[in-house]
């Protein structure tokens, strides 16, 4: 199979992890780009010991680590206004959820990556634990220390 | 331990009594249920923000449309290329000897070193025989034959013939 058929059906995938965890527009596709670039030379070495998805994950992972040591991670943030019409209820929780995304944007980048793998690509700890190459114990206990973080700084905010 | 009890009681994992027991001990302990509550809407907010919408993704850069698949090729092609050259190396070795007979008679043997074994065929004034020939030494007969003239002696095999090591009453040519 050819890695444009394979990579199909993952780009959506790889492209909302990078959305979640790079706020600039413009740097999101720079880093979407080169997680293509880089798969795409080494998907002739690709031996299938882990499975594709896996392998494209782990390759997102280091690019979004890499950009995250070369760029500030505290970036302005993207403004989302609430439609004028919404009940009060739900434009509270819109805020709650705005300061959600917040927050996550200003924690630590390996907070926010497994925040994001677990509650956003709704992956399991097993699968965490294979892209990140950590123990299913670190993933586990990273990802109680990152949630616990979050409350933390939501509740204090 | 508390800690591991609250991260299965949020994840959803606590089950049964366990949980049972887990959700008493948060009616007792207001601290504790104010501390899970919190982290549990926390993680509901997160879990809304996954179901926003996301942009859609860029389309794949151009040069991952255009290069050519080389696995593909490469299974295509190097069967292909091996055939060619197959056919196209040397079939074995050629030797050409002359008798210089001139009304004698040819007889005696071609005495070969064959490094390979295998079929030989020798064409001797337009006769040809095929012989399989062993590895080592080997040694054809020569048939009869009354000449006139110089004689070509051909010899030549799929397999590799190292040399004519001697040839009675022949010269190498």
């Amino acid at each position: 199979m050819s890695f444009e058929e394979r990579v199909k059906d993952w780009i959506p995938k790889i492209w909302a992890l990078i959305e979640r965890m790079i706020q600039d527009i413009h740097d999101r596709e720079d880093v979407f780009q080169e997680v293509m670039r880089r798969a795409f030379a080494g998907y002739t070495k690709f031996r299938g010991e882990s499975s594709f998805g896996t392998w494209l994950y782990r390759i997102a992972i280091n690019e979004i680590r890499r950009y995250h040591r070369r760029s500030s991670p505290l970036l302005p943030l993207e403004e989302t206004i609430p439609a004028p019409d919404d009940p009060e209820g739900e434009v509270a929780r819109n805020e709650e959820i705005e300061r959600v995304r917040e927050i996550m944007d200003t924690l630590p980048p390996r907070y926010k990556e497994i925040l994001v793998l677990r509650y956003f690509q709704e992956l399991s700890y097993e699968e965490i634990a294979r892209i990140l190459k950590i123990p299913v114990g670190t993933v586990r206990s990273r990802l109680s220390r990152a949630r616990e973080e979050l409350t933390r700084r939501f509740y204090e905010a | 331990m508390r800690r591991r009890l609250i991260d299965a009681y949020i994840e959803g994992e606590l089950q049964g009594k366990k949980r049972e027991r887990f959700e008493e001990e948060l009616k007792r302990d207001p601290v504790l249920r104010e501390k899970v509550e919190r982290e549990k809407k926390v993680v509901e907010l997160m879990r809304s923000l996954a179901r926003e919408p996301v942009s859609a993704p860029p389309p794949l850069p151009e040069w991952v449309e255009e290069r050519p698949d080389y696995l593909k090729w490469a299974v295509a092609v190097v069967p292909a290329l091996a055939v060619l050259l197959f056919l196209l190396l040397p079939k074995g070795a050629e030797f050409h000897l002359i008798y210089p007979g001139d009304g004698d008679v040819i007889s005696g043997e071609v005495v070969l070193r064959v490094e390979k074994g295998g079929r030989v065929e020798f064409t001797i004034d337009g006769i040809s025989r095929t012989l399989k020939v062993e590895r080592g030494i080997a040694t054809i007969p020569l048939p009869e034959l009354d000449v006139t003239g110089p004689v070509n002696l051909s010899l030549r095999g799929r397999k590799r013939i190292e040399r004519v090591v001697y040839v009675e009453g022949g010269v190498p040519w």
